[in-house]
């Protein structure tokens, strides 16, 4: 009786489970839409490279992703170095001496075009041309752990490393240009900077210049064969014809700007939204080699007369985010403890006047025309004009901006950065460590010429304990805080918008813009 | 007349080169090169270092001027310095475009501009010349850009009858002109209002003139004078301002063309000086110097048209 109630039962779920699927099948399909072309609208006229190792504009770098891939990567979706999973690696292990790592690679991965399958030459290629000074990549310093490459079977290569490199996989992924590219591709002379070949589960299809450029499925895509058919990235740099384009339904998918009223807009129009991290992080980067910018005193007057509330209440609770230490929060070793330069007009006059500058004074600080730079630089000329202090403010053009602040012609600079692999290394280093002081031949962008915490960083460099290595990055802020060289001030998200159409098949928490998977696909 | 026209495409080859070599060394004294743009704000000065000399930025720049121009004298309009695409073909592929604007809001500007002009003119203080001149200056006032996507918002989001992505992917003629009706409105309604100020100012001009009053004298019809002695006098002044008007349309519907998404010559220009693309801005100029004296060419000869007495020898 018992076997009986209980097949009768397991009879019944077994026909109420096929009925459900029976009758969801249907459903499922019809929630596809018949036209699996994705269109994008991105704020560029043009591309001006997809080559993998050079890309940095926003409206390339998405391109970019959909064709290459790195051995590892992140879940779709999101940035962070915690959640490394496998890509064309399939798996990893590090050497008892951790001075270096072995990988084994995925087999059967084919390069788009009929290239050929993915090995261990590939990868050796792709990491050997980013590093070399030939290349000329910016980012060739990404990889720069890596001292030596060794190829052990086709499908196994190995990295050494001078020092201990705990977190290797996480520098070879496409968000550190860990890209895998096809040596193939450049021995047939076919053009990287238009025609990109990778693994990716989409490929090329037409480069229209000027107008749009269109990857088509992957069929032969490792990871399965994505729903999307194609997605066409339109270029179109005026924000207003982009929104409307999303709402009159010519386009799926959008880069809006970072500002309440965008987002608002958008939603009123009945799209989504998605608010991404992490970001550019603002700051004020202070120029002691220029007077009066040399005096502690007015550095710090200058970041008592900053008030980041305000600026805050501007952007938008909701795209920005205030920043307490020259390393972001976010980044493996912030430190949110460092001595503070609190919103306090009457104290920032009070050091002016012991400064020597009761009347405040008058500087010129060169800002480019970009809407990222400029309008939170006019609030900062405001704020500080109520200490006495007359900003006259030379706008330029963005690419003027950034060659005249590397001439050390400005007082005061500011600048937006995000640097993965999101941890105290690299970032410090390239804002704070004399070598990367501009006018030097390993400039980067120590704008303020600072270098009291050389020690500390070199360091944390070859420190094979994170902890201590941590503690070495915190100590470094709190001395770089101490001399006021720089006022952090906000991270501002970046935002986009899409149709509800649009089923990405993943949280969309990080990347400039849309990251698509073979999940992703159109609805009704 | 022969000669004319050879003397004058003689002197458009002089043009071409003090604009061409003008150009080269002007870019060359603006902050930022096509290095720096390739790069990013992510550039060191070792990258950099590095790709100027894949560019040949390296050379000392009497030495790229050399190279650049023993190519023009081959033909060779080079390629562009950031995305490597030939410039030749690019111009080509989009010039089209940017013409076939050019021409459709001058065929507007001049189907309303012209009539309305002449009709504010012999109409002059009744209602019908106060509302052309509200039309003329209210097509002052309006930028094109802004009238530009107030033409979207009505037509295309709104009504829908438009697309509001306009380059051409596909599709065949109907959908091109599909394409190209509200930018030739919005260029061509600011044109229509130019030229209505400027046919009705000329008419009423013309029409105090003595020959108009002998006319008038001989009793030849009102209607007669206006359209077979005056309209024609009138042309001179007009045409030239619709030449000088297609000129800047050409290289400078920019905005137009950035608001409707449309591909075209302004864009790419413009395009090419934000991103310190050399070659692209030397070639490019140098194509629209040649264009707008051609231009002038066609509206010089298209005188003896209207005024018999205007002999090119």
């Amino acid at each position: 009786m018992t076997k009986l109630t209980s097949f009768i039962k397991k009879a019944l779920l077994l026909t109420s489970l096929g009925i459900t699927a029976i009758l969801s099948m249907p459903l499922m399909a019809q929630q596809l839409a018949n036209n699996q072309n994705l269109i994008l609208g991105m704020g560029v006229d043009d591309i001006r490279t997809l080559d993998p190792q050079f890309s940095t504009s926003v409206g390339e770098t998405p391109i970019v992703e959909f064709v290459y891939e790195g051995l590892a990567k992140f879940p779709d979706g999101v940035i962070d170095p915690a959640k490394i999973e496998p890509s064309l690696a399939e798996s990893w292990n590090l050497s008892p001496d951790g001075l270096s790592w072995t990988f084994k690679l995925r087999k059967g991965v084919q390069f788009h075009g009929g290239l050929g399958e993915m090995t261990a030459d590939d990868v050796i290629y792709s990491y050997e041309r980013l590093q070399s000074d030939k290349t000329g990549s910016p980012f060739r310093s990404n990889l720069a752990p890596i001292t030596k490459m060794e190829k052990v079977d086709p499908y196994t290569v190995r990295f050494h490393t001078r020092v201990p490199e705990p977190n290797l996989p996480a520098l070879l992924v496409n968000a550190n240009k860990g890209f895998i590219m096809s040596q193939a591709a450049e021995q047939k002379g076919i053009d990287m900077k238009t025609h990109p070949i990778g693994t990716g589960p989409f490929e090329y299809s037409e480069y229209k210049p000027r107008e749009s450029f269109k990857l088509k499925r992957n069929d032969r895509y490792w990871d399965g064969k994505p729903t999307l058919e194609s997605i066409t990235a339109q270029f179109m740099s005026n924000a207003s014809t982009r929104e409307l384009a999303l709402r009159n339904g010519d386009v799926h998918a959008i880069e809006i700007a970072a500002s309440k009223d965008a987002i608002l807009r958008m939603r009123r129009a009945g799209m989504k939204v998605d608010l991404t991290a992490p970001a550019n992080a603002f700051a004020i980067y202070l120029n002691p080699s220029i007077k009066p910018f040399d005096n502690l005193l007015v550095r710090k007057a200058l970041a008592h007369a900053t008030d980041r509330k305000s600026m805050l209440q501007f952007l938008g609770d909701e795209v920005s985010g205030e920043e307490l230490s020259p390393l972001p929060s976010g980044y493996l070793g912030h430190n949110a403890k460092t001595v503070q330069y609190n919103y306090d007009p009457a104290k920032a006059k009070q050091l002016l006047t012991e400064a020597g500058f009761p009347n405040g004074f008058t500087a010129t600080v060169i800002v480019s025309n970009n809407n990222i730079y400029s309008p939170p630089m006019q609030i900062i000329q405001d704020q500080w004009r109520k200490v006495g202090v007359d900003l006259k403010l030379a706008v330029v053009d963005h690419p003027t901006y950034h060659r005249q602040i590397r001439q050390n012609l400005n007082p005061a600079v500011i600048y937006g950065a995000y640097r993965y692999p999101l941890d105290g290394n690299r970032y410090l280093n390239e804002f704070f460590h004399s070598r990367s002081a501009i006018g030097k031949p390993t400039a980067a962008t120590n704008f303020s010429h600072f270098d009291k915490v050389d020690a500390l960083l070199d360091q944390a460099l070859i420190e094979k304990d994170l902890q201590k290595r941590i503690e070495l990055w915190e100590k470094a802020q709190e001395i770089i805080m101490q001399d006021a060289v720089v006022i952090p001030l906000f991270t501002r998200k970046y935002a986009m918008a899409r149709t509800p159409k649009l089923d990405l098949g993943h949280p969309q928490m990080s990347y400039a813009f849309y990251t698509f998977s073979p999940k992703t696909r159109l609805l009704r | 007349m022969f000669y004319y026209v050879v003397k004058r495409l003689c002197s458009a080859v002089f043009i071409m080169w003090a604009v061409t070599t003008l150009v080269f060394f002007a870019m060359r004294l603006v902050p930022a090169d096509p290095a720096e743009v390739i790069l990013g704000d992510n550039a060191t000065e070792e990258s950099l270092q590095a790709i100027r000399e894949k560019t040949g930025l390296n050379l000392p720049v009497l030495t790229q001027y050399r190279i650049f121009m023993s190519g023009l004298m081959h033909g060779d309009l080079g390629r562009s310095m950031i995305n490597n695409q030939s410039v030749s073909e690019q111009i080509a592929a989009l010039f089209p475009y940017t013409l076939e604007l050019a021409l459709a809001s001058l065929f507007i500007g001049a189907a309303i501009g012209i009539p309305l002009g002449v009709l504010t003119a012999v109409r002059r203080n009744s209602w019908v010349d106060y509302l052309g001149r509200i039309f003329a200056l209210s097509g002052f006032s309006f930028p094109a850009f802004y009238l530009g996507i107030l033409l979207l918002l009505v037509f295309s989001v709104y009504l829908q009858w438009f697309p509001v992505v306009h380059t051409f992917n596909v599709g065949g003629w109907v959908e091109r002109i599909e394409k190209l009706v509200l930018p030739a409105l919005s260029l061509g309604i600011i044109q229509a209002a130019y030229i209505t100020r400027l046919t009705r100012s000329s008419m009423l001009e013309q029409l105090e003139l003595d020959y108009v009053r002998t006319a008038r004298a001989k009793g030849i019809s009102e209607s007669s004078i206006q359209y077979k002695h005056v309209l024609r006098n009138v042309m001179i002044p007009v045409i030239t301002a619709i030449g000088l008007y297609t000129g800047a349309i050409l290289g400078g519907a920019v905005l137009t063309e950035t608001v409707f998404n449309r591909p075209g010559i302004g864009k790419l220009l413009v395009g090419a000086i934000a991103q310190r693309d050399y070659t692209l801005i030397q070639s490019g100029l140098m194509v629209f110097a040649l264009i707008v004296v051609l231009i002038n060419l066609l509206v010089d000869l298209s005188y003896t048209l209207f005024d018999p007495r205007v002999k090119y020898e």
